[in-house]
This record gives structure tokens, C-alpha cells and sequence, in this order.
């Protein structure tokens, strides 16, 4: 077994795990983190995509105990109370989801996605996301939510500044 | 999927990460990014009893150059080698080729070591640097050693690596002037890996000859291999079009494409004339060649 | 109560109620729900695609720390009773499997065993320990060897390897084709490919020893019929069964059925403790359940100008095993037979169905359920025919499309279609690729090497299907209740799958009465809460869902109206719900709200003041809705009517194929669509795209390809190819509105139409491509191995022409 301390959403969690867990299982089983899914085994689907130290990574692949004394943003940390990211805001409006399942590793996705490039071209939104596969949309419209999402961060962002 | 269970370490020197390997030989594995690794544990097609995660030690993470030559660590990402100032301006052909792997999630964590060493015949950054000529530093017990990229890889997933020697880093020679690289594959889908796929380095003196050329070829063996024979017709030759589609058909000599689920070697030898031709083209362009 | 209650809901892009649960990672699937003591179980799958099972020894198994139980077909065969049939009807065979193989496995994933742990990790470390012999048969994979003289059968008892046959015949086709001017006479071949939701299958069994319950979380598309096959699997009385379908990761058709989900129930009523299995993606890919797989030869005459004078259809479909027990899929074949008519007007047809069995996975419903099988060889052959009368794809169609007029149109082979405009969806589509201008464009890129093609496909989608003999019948239940508060809950039998029914159902009661779909809460997928319904599947949701719903809604405003008249004192007739608020028609300043009359009827002060006579003290009503125009009892040529809503459509794709490699990039593709009223506009949007992906990529990407020992070669996403964004362009979709005289709402059912017409546009525009090299393209999927020896086929072929 092994300690890790990781931080999750701004919260830190201390656990003892088996070195075979992966960070995937410690998420929705140890921390009952239940937004990151699993679609596959071998990484193709990206359900599983969480933040870990300001990246994107499939967290069905890698072990948990990688992620000893890392920084972890999973979708639950996204929202603030009540109010939905613009990203979220955005996905909603545009009718971006269906079932749902992939919906928060695509949210994280873009969310990695306009921090590198707020300003992304149709065709760079489509690379930008194909770590992630959704089976419902068809991605017509969560191609739509990415650059809406896109329009919506950089108005808050020039707001800011001014 | 879940995989077996396995002893974790985490060393934090080479040292460390060499004597871990030489007590455990064949029975440990080195973790660097997991994105080839991972998954074939989770199938347990693979269950080492020893997992050495590499990732934490700093001396493997690097991008710098070296004397002229640019070094770039085992643990450097695919993004890191994709977006790196240093390597557009050194060898643009290893970020053509980091951005062709897989997708942008994989490219956050998978390393070029760990491509490297995966050695699956249908990879990206083997092409890259056998076109490049990169010479590859393995460390061991006593002292690090340079293989040169033509001698790495040795089989199906399989490289010239001791059991308790390490890939370290790869120093990719500086490209001569007038030179020009291309990476391209066929794939079936976007994030896929190649049917067949080619990387090229191709240099030419100030008459338009090709002074020098290196072909790398996935997909057609049971290792990333060098077009030798589309080399041969190449160098010393002036550079053109026919020369090019001349030299392309011979991509598929001496060559022992698997059949798969995606195409049969009788696919791959057919198009590898075409991805080989398309990647040579595009090189002497870049290389400034009036075609 | 919100702000805005005005009526007028349907119709607008209402926002989906469901999705900031799911963008914050609250969906709750099967999968994310813990339960107190809970197990993880895993399921040992054969690696034979057929073989005896000689003995299973799990001694290890049990012994490893952490296994609480372990199952084999033998002991869990004790436990339950086999597989019952989930559809009967005549001229089907039916088989006896059993959800844990015991003495034979009929293909690779089937299961043979089963281990309940405290972890995965641990459940799959058991698996590994667990001894199976077997004793290997001969595999039948394809359909030649099933059908073959000497053929070994799959069913012992059966005699034979046909699984159902069925024939239809009107008209005189042997006429017609005698006086054609050109028959064709084509086969056409479609693989096997699956629906493959992201979420796969998942339980969590919850069986209680001491009151004998079931509480069983199961991520299915039929809550109810889930219950009803358990009960009699599992011989729990049905009332102690509780099957709860949460958030639904994706179904298409394919989570139907009732084999896998046995096995958790199984090991939670050994254990006495909840257990929950969630499928792994090579156990979803391995499984089952498949779909299309078939063959289907087409002969139609046709006179000069393209008009079709008859049409003979042979249709054999490889229905793997057992396309009975564990899924109705065999039924997808009978609906093809009576669907290859299509949108035209056909009078002499006869149609040959058989469905034969092979160690393949079962079938099941995918998206199109046989509506697809009717299309795609159709759309194919007009292409085809169209080249060989030397008149374009577009006038063959127009030539034979039913017309506007002549609605509703009794098909030749029993169906009732309800309304269209199949010439203006054609005309549309070809307007939205800029058809004329692509043909100039493509004779300037071929100049130059290149070789773009447009294709199209005419598309008709019959929904909302009522099948007889079969637990997927046809009827659906909705309850509306309204709060003491006056807030409204709707319970429907729907389940919302992704298709949005939580919000498409709240719009259509708001609008009835008047009030906003945010002060309703739409409830389903929980069997000991919503009336007994039918589920999700045959895109019903438009029909059955929204019709029930609409007329529950009706009865309860109906009691409003008298009680708001009692209270009001004034004449129900003379009263209007509008704004929520029940109100005099000459003095509007004469209301009271929904709220206040709910208030008064169930609290303050209560029903003996606020009730007229003859009614019962409550707002609520539940409504069963059956469909006008189903008839199953078979009129004198044997036909009958399953049917309710035929939403039509063209599709049309604009590709470019690399003739050197043979792979095809589509560029774009278009979608003139008619679903009748629609609900929400953006959902409806939103299932086309989806259909539609699913069907490009049916063409281009998806085959579960087995080889000649019935191995699944890809069983993982590594190399089963679902695209990804970057393979593919917008979809582009417009509306016309031809709403359906069949259903209250006018709206037809059209979740898988995406999926029928799009694997045809696709080929008929990768053939347009390859004119010049007069390719005909005969199967699936368009690998570029495939296009590329098409070509080099054709380069080949005496008298072949020279490529531009």
C-alpha cells in the first residue's frame, strides 16, 4: 500500500491505496468524485479526462499514485455553488450534450482547450477535442458550445479588464 | 479493465532508477507517461511485478541544446516537443511528428521516451528520429552510452536497451542547411495509429542534388524501419519529380507488413509508395527544392 | 411558480432540464451509485466461439481473499430459469440460453462464469483463476456455412440454422419485372456494427434474503419489461421487484435486453449483499448486441423513364445466436421486408426474409431496426439503376415518390404512411449542397486530378412501431399530478435516454397548461413510481410518450376547469386556463391560479368545500395512449400495420476521395428532414446529428470484424473505430413540417432516421466520386483498402473506362 496526498478541487484528501489503483477508481471510489466516467480501457474515449497539474489527462491512465502531492480539477470543481462555468453555461445553450456521459470530460477538454487557445478555429476546436469521443451529438453542436464557450471567456476576461 | 498488482517505485535519481532495474530484470518496468503501458496493463496482456515511475526524476525532462545538436529528455511530453520554440527552430520534423500522435490528452502525458521504447512499429517519434539520425543516451550501472537510432530498435516492442539501462534523452544532430523533413500517415481515423507511415530528412546542395535523404517507414514490419533502397535512389540525385516518385516506389522493398484489422500488407505495400512519395515531396519543398 | 407561464412551449428551444446535472458530474449512471456493503462483480467470458464446456473448476477462485462468491452456469442454471423469448412470432425459432452458459457457449463473450469481490480489481484477479475446459467445435461464422447442406447446427433440436423466415408477396412482380425495360439485378452487402453507447451496460443488484426484493439499478432503455423478464428469470414475484433506470449513459437500441444484467442479480441473491457489474468496453464489443450483418439482393424493372414496375427482394440477415431471448433484434428483419418500398409507390413487390444463427454475437436493436436494412440496398440499386437508364439519381426518385396528395398512402406491404413532401425534401437537400454548382466543381477538380462526388439518399422512418407477440409492444402510460403548491409532476413509462424526454414532455404539458416547463418535474426510469410503460426504443418518445402525456394533462385540466368553475362559481364552459390561471372568458378579473385551486382542493379548506359532486378530491389523471393506425390483426393479403409516424428525408454528402490510397474525407453533409411538428426544435437538431454520425460512420469506420474461427478482432476502441471530432464536418440540417394527422402533437417519433439514410448518401457519393472509374460499390465499410481495390478492380476490368 501506499500514502498519497492529493489535492482535489482546492480540498486535500490523504488515503492509502494499492499502487494498481487508478487515479480513475480513487476519484469515483475513494473520493466519490463521480463525474469523471469510464468508456473504455485503453484510452481512446477520454470519458475519464480530469485536470491533473493543469493538464488534461485520462485518469483512467494513470495511477493513482502518480498523482501523489499533485493539484487535481475534476468537473465537480468547475461550477461556483450554484452558478455553471461559461463553459457549462455554453454547452447547455447550444445543446452540446445528449446523455451526458462524456459531457464533463468534453467540459474539461475545452476548458484545457481555450486556456491554450481562446480564440480557436472550427477546425482547431474539432483537434481540440478529439481526445474525447461523444456517441450521441454527432459533435455538430459541442463544436458550437466550444466556440460560444470561447466568445463567452473572452468577454469576461476583457471585462476584467476594464 | 483492471491491471494485476505490482510494487511501485518512485526513484527520484538515475541512479536510483538503475539499481531498482538490476535487482528486479525482466520483472520491472519503466513508467514514464503510461499512455502505451497503462492500457496494456489494464488488459493484462502485460503485468510487470516492478513498476519504476521515472516521471520523478528531474534530469529526464529537458529540452536544450547541446553543441549544436538539441537534446530532448526522455520525459519531454508530446505537447512539450510540439509546442517547443527549440525544436520548430532545430528539427520541425519531431513536432510534425508529436502532433500527429494520438490526441491532445495523450500528448499531455505521453513521453517521447516512452514512444521510444514502446517501440510499436506503427509509432510516431521512431520515424521522426530515424529520419533525423538521433542518437539515443542510455544509461546504466557504469556509464551512459549513445545508440545510434539505427541500431535501437531490435523486434516487435522491442529495443536495444539492458534490462537495467534507461533511455535518458536523444541528441538529434543539427540538419545540414538546405534541408527539409516531412512526418505523414495514413490512418484510419484522425487520432489513429498509422497504416503506414513516413518520416523523411532530405538534403541538397546548392544545385537542387539530394546530398543526403533518410526514410523512415511504420507499419511495414515488425519494427519501425529505413527505406533503403528509396534512400539509394535519391542521394547524389538531382531532385525532382520523377526522381521522387521513382525513389518512392521502391518504399516497399525489403519490407514485411503485417495484415490487421485496418489493411493487408498487400494494402500497405501499395500505398507506402504514395505516403513515402507525398512525405518526400513535401521535404524537398521545404528544403527549397523547385520541383 | 416561474415568471413566464405562457403557453406556446412546443415549438421552441427550450432548454434541457437535465443537463446541469450532467455538466457538473451529478448524472448519477448505474455505475456512480454506492450502496452500503456493496460487491463488485465480473464476468468470465468464453474465448471459444463454439465449444462444449467440458467442467469449470473455481477452487482457486474462491479461495482468493476478498471473493465472496463465485457462479457457474451450473450452479446459477439451480438459481433461475433460462432466458425467456422476448419476441415470438411465426415463422421464428426460438432457443433456450441461459444468462451463465453451462454445457455449451455459442460464441466468443458469452459468458461462463461469474465472481462477486470487494473490488474490481480484486473480481478480475479471480477470473483469472477460475479453470475452464472446453471441447472446441467447429465455428459457423458466416452465412454460407450456416446454410451449407452439411452444417453443424447451432440448436441441436432445431434441425436447422434458420432462426426465422418469413415471405410477402402483392402484385404480379414476375410481370412487371417480364415487362420492364431494365431490370437490375443487384446484391449488396452490409456488415456488422454496432450501436456501442459510451456508458456500456451496467447493474447494481440489490436483493434483500429476508423480505425475498429486488431493488436492481439497471441502465437500460425498459425499465418496466427489464422487471417483468427478471421476475419470471429470476422467480421473483414481479411487485417485489424494483428496477430503477437513472441517468442513461447512451442506448440506440442497445440496451433492450435482459441477459448480462441476470448475472449481478444473481450474485447479490447468492451473497446477500448488493453487487454491481459495469461492463468493460471489450465486454460491450464482445457481448453483444450486433447489428445489420446481412445480404440483400435486390431485383427491380424499371420502364425507360425510371419508373419502378415491381420489385423482388431477398433479404438473409447472420443473426449470430440467439436473436430471441437476449434481444429482439431478429424482428429487425421482418421490418425490412415490409419497408424496402420506401417512399415510393410501389404495386408489385415480394420480399424473402430469413435469418440464420452463427457463433457470432447476438443481434439486437440498433438505430434503424431494420428501417435501415429497407434503405440502404434500395437507395443503392436506384443509383445504380439510374446509371443504366442515363438519367440522374434525382429523376429516378422523383419519378417514383409518393406525392404530396396522396397521403395517407396505404403501402403495397401493409403500412399506413401519415403525411410528407418527399420531392420538396429532395429538392431542398440538393439546394442546401448546391448540387449544380458541386457538378461544375467536380468536373474542374477531376480535370485536375481530383475526385469529389455528391450523393444523396431519400429516407423514410417509421416510428413509434407496436409489435405484436412481443414485450415491446405498444401502448404508453403518463400521470400528471399537480402539488397542493401547484407545481406539476409528470411520471411517464419513457425513459429519457439522451434524447431529452425530461424536457420535450414538460413542454408539451406546460403548453396545456400554460404554465412553464420549469415548474414541471418529469419523473421516470423507476418502475415502483411511473405507471407500467413501454420505455425508450422505435424513437416512440414523439408518438406514445408525448400523446399520453398530453392526454393525462387534458384530463387534469379538464378537473381544474370544473373545480376552478365549482370555486369561481361560474360554468366550466365558460371558463379558460390561460397563464396558469383558470379565468372567465368574459371577465378575466374573475381567476384563480392553479396553485390557489390546488390549495384549496387539497389543504386549506379542503375537499368538501371545493369539490363539485361525482369528482374525486385529487388534480391528477393517468392516460394510456395506443395508436390510431396500428393493426395487427392481418387484413386478406396477410398485412399488417405496426407503425405510427413516417418522418421522411433526403440526406446528401459531399466527399473527396485520394484515389492513390483510396481514402474518402467527407466534406460535407446535408439533411432536409421531416419530422412533423416539432417539439424542440434543438433536440430534434441534435438526434439527427447523432443519427447520423452513427450512420457515416456505419460507411466509412465501424465493422466488429470477426475471422474464420469467430474471433472478434476488435474488440476495443483502439480498433473498433468510433470517429472522433476531427473526422468529420458539421452536420447541416433544415426542416419541413408535414405534421402527422396519426398523433394529437403532430409530431413523429424520428431519433434513428439520422441513422437510416446516411450509410447510402455516403456510398452514393463515394461512387459519384469514382465515375469516371465506373466503380459500383457492393459492401461496407469504405476502408481505404476497399475503395483503393474497387478501384484498381474496375482500372482492371475489360472494357473499362479511362479515369479523367
Amino acid at each position: 500500500m501506499s500514502t498519497i496526498t492529493v489535492t482535489v478541487n482546492g480540498v486535500v484528501y490523504r488515503e492509502e491505496i494499492e499502487p494498481r489503483l487508478l487515479l480513475v477508481d480513487f476519484l469515483r471510489d475513494n473520493l466519490c468524485l463521480k463525474g469523471a466516467h469510464i468508456g473504455c480501457e485503453d484510452g481512446v474515449c477520454g470519458a475519464c479526462t480530469v485536470i491533473v497539474a493543469g493538464r488534461a489527462a485520462k485518469s483512467c491512465m494513470m495511477f493513482a499514485v502518480q498523482a501523489d502531492g499533485v493539484e487535481i480539477l475534476t468537473v465537480e470543481g468547475l461550477a461556483q455553488g450554484a452558478r455553471l462555468h461559461p463553459i457549462q453555461e455554453a454547452f447547455t445553450e447550444q445543446h452540446g450534450l445528449q446523455c451526458g456521459f462524456c459531457t464533463p470530460a468534453m467540459v474539461l477538454s475545452t476548458y484545457q482547450l481555450l486556456a491554450r487557445n481562446p480564440d480557436p478555429t472550427a477546425e482547431q476546436i474539432r483537434r481540440g477535442i478529439s481526445g474525447n469521443i461523444c456517441r450521441c451529438t454527432g459533435y455538430t453542436n459541442i463544436v458550437k458550445a466550444v466556440a460560444a464557450a470561447a466568445v463567452k471567456l473572452r468577454g469576461a476576461k476583457a471585462s476584467d479588464a476594464s | 479493465m483492471r491491471p494485476r498488482a505490482f510494487t511501485y517505485h518512485a526513484p527520484s535519481s538515475i541512479a536510483e532508477v538503475i539499481d531498482i532495474l538490476e535487482q528486479h530484470g525482466a520483472e520491472a518496468r519503466v513508467l514514464a507517461g503510461g499512455q502505451s503501458l497503462v492500457p496494456v496493463m489494464k488488459l493484462r496482456l502485460a503485468s510487470p511485478k516492478h513498476i519504476v515511475d521515472i516521471t520523478r526524476v528531474p534530469a529526464l525532462d529537458l529540452i536544450r541544446g547541446d553543441d549544436g545538436a538539441l537534446l530532448v529528455g526522455a520525459l519531454a511530453t508530446h505537447e512539450a516537443i510540439e509546442n517547443s520554440a527549440l525544436v520548430q527552430a532545430h528539427c520541425p520534423v519531431l513536432a510534425e511528428a508529436a502532433s500527429h500522435i494520438a490526441d491532445p490528452i495523450v500528448r499531455n502525458r505521453g513521453t517521447i521516451g516512452g514512444n521510444l521504447c514502446h517501440a510499436d512499429p506503427a509509432a510516431d517519434f521512431p520515424l521522426a528520429a530515424i529520419a533525423l539520425g538521433a542518437e539515443l543516451i542510455a544509461a546504466g550501472r557504469a556509464s551512459s552510452r549513445a545508440i545510434p537510432i539505427d541500431r535501437f530498435f531490435a523486434g516487435f516492442l522491442t529495443t536495444a536497451l539492458k534490462p537495467d539501462e534507461i533511455l535518458t534523452a536523444l541528441r538529434i544532430p543539427k540538419p545540414p542547411p538546405h534541408s527539409g523533413g516531412a512526418h505523414l500517415k495514413l490512418s484510419r481515423r484522425s487520432n489513429g495509429l498509422a497504416i503506414v507511415g513516413a518520416a523523411v530528412m532530405l538534403a541538397m546542395d546548392d544545385d537542387g542534388n539530394c546530398t543526403d535523404v533518410r526514410v523512415a517507414l511504420a507499419g511495414m514490419g515488425p519494427m519501425p524501419i529505413r527505406a533503403a533502397a528509396a534512400e539509394r535512389a535519391l542521394r547524389g540525385n538531382r531532385i525532382t519529380q520523377a526522381v521522387i516518385v521513382d525513389a518512392a516506389a521502391l518504399a516497399p522493398r525489403q519490407t514485411d507488413p503485417p495484415s490487421d484489422v485496418h489493411g493487408s500488407a498487400e494494402y500497405r505495400r501499395t500505398i507506402a509508395p504514395v505516403i513515402v512519395g507525398r512525405a518526400l515531396k513535401l521535404a524537398a519543398e521545404r528544403a527549397g527544392a523547385l520541383l | 411558480m416561474a415568471e413566464q407561464s405562457t403557453a406556446g412551449w412546443v415549438g421552441t428551444n427550450y432548454r434541457r432540464k437535465q443537463d446541469p446535472r450532467f455538466l457538473t458530474g451529478r448524472g448519477r449512471y448505474t455505475d456512480d451509485i454506492d450502496l452500503p456493503g456493496m460487491l463488485y462483480g465480473a464476468i468470465l467470458r468464453s474465448p471459444h466461439a463454439h465449444a462444449r464446456i467440458k467442467s469449470v473448476n473455481v477452487e482457486a477462485a474462491e479461495k482468493l481473499p476478498g471473493v465472496i462468491a463465485v457462479l457457474t452456469g451450473e450452479r446459477a442454471a439451480q438459481m433461475c430459469e433460462p432466458l425467456p423469448a422476448v419476441i415470438a412470432l411465426p415463422g421464428m425459432r426460438l432457443n433456450k440460453s441461459h444468462a451463465i452458459a453451462a454445457d455449451k457457449v455459442r460464441w466468443v463473450g458469452e459468458a461462463v462464469a461469474a465472481v462477486a469481490a470487494q473490488s474490481r480489481y480484486i473480481a478480475e484477479d479471480a477470473l483469472e483463476l477460475i479453470e475452464v475446459e472446453y471441447e472446441s467445435l467447429p465455428a459457423i461464422v458466416t452465412i454460407e456455412q450456416a446454410l451449407a447442406p452439411d452444417a453443424a447446427h447451432l440448436y441441436e433440436e432445431w434441425g436447422t440454422n434458420v432462426a426465422m423466415e418469413h415471405a410477402f408477396r402483392t402484385g404480379d412482380v414476375d410481370q412487371a419485372l417480364h415487362e420492364a425495360d431494365l431490370v437490375v439485378d443487384e446484391s449488396v452487402a452490409h456488415h456488422r456494427y454496432t450501436g456501442a453507447p459510451l456508458e456500456g451496460r451496467a447493474v447494481l443488484a440489490d436483493y434483500d434474503r429476508i423480505t425475498g426484493e429486488l431493488t436492481a439499478y439497471i441502465s437500460t432503455q425498459a425499465p418496466h419489461q427489464c422487471r417483468t423478464l427478471l421476475a419470471q428469470i429470476l422467480r421473483i414475484p414481479e411487485q417485489k421487484i424494483r428496477v430503477i433506470a437513472p441517468a442513461i449513459g447512451g442506448g440506440f437500441g442497445n440496451k433492450l435486453q435482459v441477459y448480462d444484467e441476470v448475472t449481478p442479480c444473481l450474485l447479490s441473491m447468492a451473497t446477500g449483499r448488493p453487487v454491481k457489474w459495469a461492463e468493460s468496453r471489450s465486454e460491450n464489443l464482445l457481448a453483444g448486441v450486433h447489428s445489420r450483418d446481412y445480404v440483400c439482393g435486390l431485383k427491380i424493372g424499371f420502364r425507360k423513364d425510371g419508373t419502378i414496375l415491381g420489385v423482388k427482394a431477398k433479404l438473409v440477415g447472420n443473426v449470430g445466436c440467439d436473436g430471441t431471448n437476449r434481444a429482439a433484434g431478429i424482428g429487425a428483419l421482418a421490418v425490412a421486408a415490409a419497408y424496402i418500398p420506401g417512399p415510393y409507390k410501389i404495386t408489385n413487390y415480394a420480399v424473402e426474409v430469413t435469418g440464420v444463427v452463427s457463433n457470432k454475437a447476438p443481434y439486437g436493436a440498433y438505430r434503424g431496426y431494420g428501417k435501415d436494412v429497407a434503405n440502404f440496398p434500395m437507395e443503392r440499386v436506384l443509383d445504380i439503376a439510374a446509371r443504366k437508364l442515363g438519367i440522374s439519381p434525382r429523376e429516378i426518385r422523383e419519378r417514383n415518390f409518393i406525392q404530396p396528395d396522396e397521403f395517407p398512402y396505404q403501402q403495397c406491404a401493409g403500412p399506413v404512411y401519415d403525411s410528407g413532401d418527399y420531392p420538396a425534401c429532395l429538392r431542398r437537400a440538393l439546394q442546401m449542397i448546391d448540387y449544380d454548382r458541386v457538378r461544375e466543381e467536380q468536373a474542374r477538380l477531376r480535370a485536375a486530378g481530383r475526385y469529389i462526388g455528391v450523393g444523396f439518399a431519400a429516407m423514410l422512418e417509421p416510428s413509434g412501431g407496436a409489435v405484436p407477440n412481443c414485450i415491446f409492444n405498444g401502448y404508453e402510460a403518463a400521470t400528471v399530478r399537480v402539488t397542493p403548491q401547484g407545481g406539476v409532476t409528470l411520471l411517464t413509462g419513457i425513459q429519457d435516454i439522451g434524447q431529452g424526454v425530461e424536457t420535450t414532455l414538460a413542454q408539451i404539458v406546460a403548453d396545456e397548461l400554460s404554465i412553464s416547463p420549469e415548474d414541471i418535474k418529469v419523473i421516470f426510469g423507476d418502475t415502483a413510481m411511473v405507471p407500467y410503460g413501454l420505455g425508450s426504443w422505435s424513437s416512440r418518445g414523439a408518438a406514445y410518450g408525448a400523446s399520453c402525456a398530453l392526454m393525462a394533462t387534458r384530463k387534469v385540466k379538464d378537473k381544474i376547469l370544473k373545480i376552478g368553475g365549482y370555486l369561481l362559481k361560474t360554468r366550466a364552459e365558460e371558463l379558460e386556463l390561460k397563464g396558469g390561471k383558470v379565468a372567465s372568458r368574459d371577465n378575466p378579473s374573475r381567476a384563480l391560479s392553479i396553485a390557489e385551486i390546488a390549495k384549496q382542493l387539497y389543504l386549506f379548506p379542503g375537499p368538501y368545500l371545493t369539490l363539485p359532486e361525482g369528482l374525486e378530491p385529487n388534480l391528477e389523471a393517468t392516460a394510456y395512449w395506443t395508436s390510431p393506425v396500428v393493426r395487427w390483426a392481418p387484413d386478406e393479403q396477410g398485412r399488417l400495420s405496426i407503425y405510427t409516424t413516417h418522418p421522411s428525408a433526403t440526406f446528401a454528402a459531399l466527399v473527396e476521395v485520394d484515389v492513390a490510397t483510396g481514402h474518402v474525407k467527407l466534406l460535407r453533409f446535408v439533411i432536409a428532414h421531416d419530422a412533423g411538428t416539432l417539439i424542440n426544435p434543438m433536440v430534434v437538431d441534435g438526434q439527427i446529428h447523432g443519427g447520423v454520425v452513427q450512420g457515416i460512420s456505419g460507411a466509412l469506420w465501424e465493422e466488429l470484424k470477426y475471422d474464420e474461427a469467430g474471433n472478434l478482432l476488435n474488440p476495443t476502441f483502439q480498433d473498433y473505430l468510433v470517429p472522433v471530432a476531427a473526422d468529420l464536418p458539421d452536420i447541416e440540417v433544415a426542416h419541413l413540417v408535414s405534421p402527422s394527422p396519426f398523433t394529437p402533437v403532430g409530431a413523429k417519433g424520428m431519433g434513428e432516421g439520422g441513422a437510416i439514410g446516411s450509410p447510402a448518401a455516403v456510398v452514393n457519393a463515394v461512387e459519384d466520386a469514382l465515375a469516371p472509374f465506373g466503380v459500383t460499390i457492393r459492401g461496407m465499410p469504405l476502408t481505404p483498402e476497399r475503395v483503393l481495390s474497387l478501384i484498381r478492380e474496375a482500372a482492371s476490368a475489360p472494357g473499362a473506362r479511362a479515369a479523367g
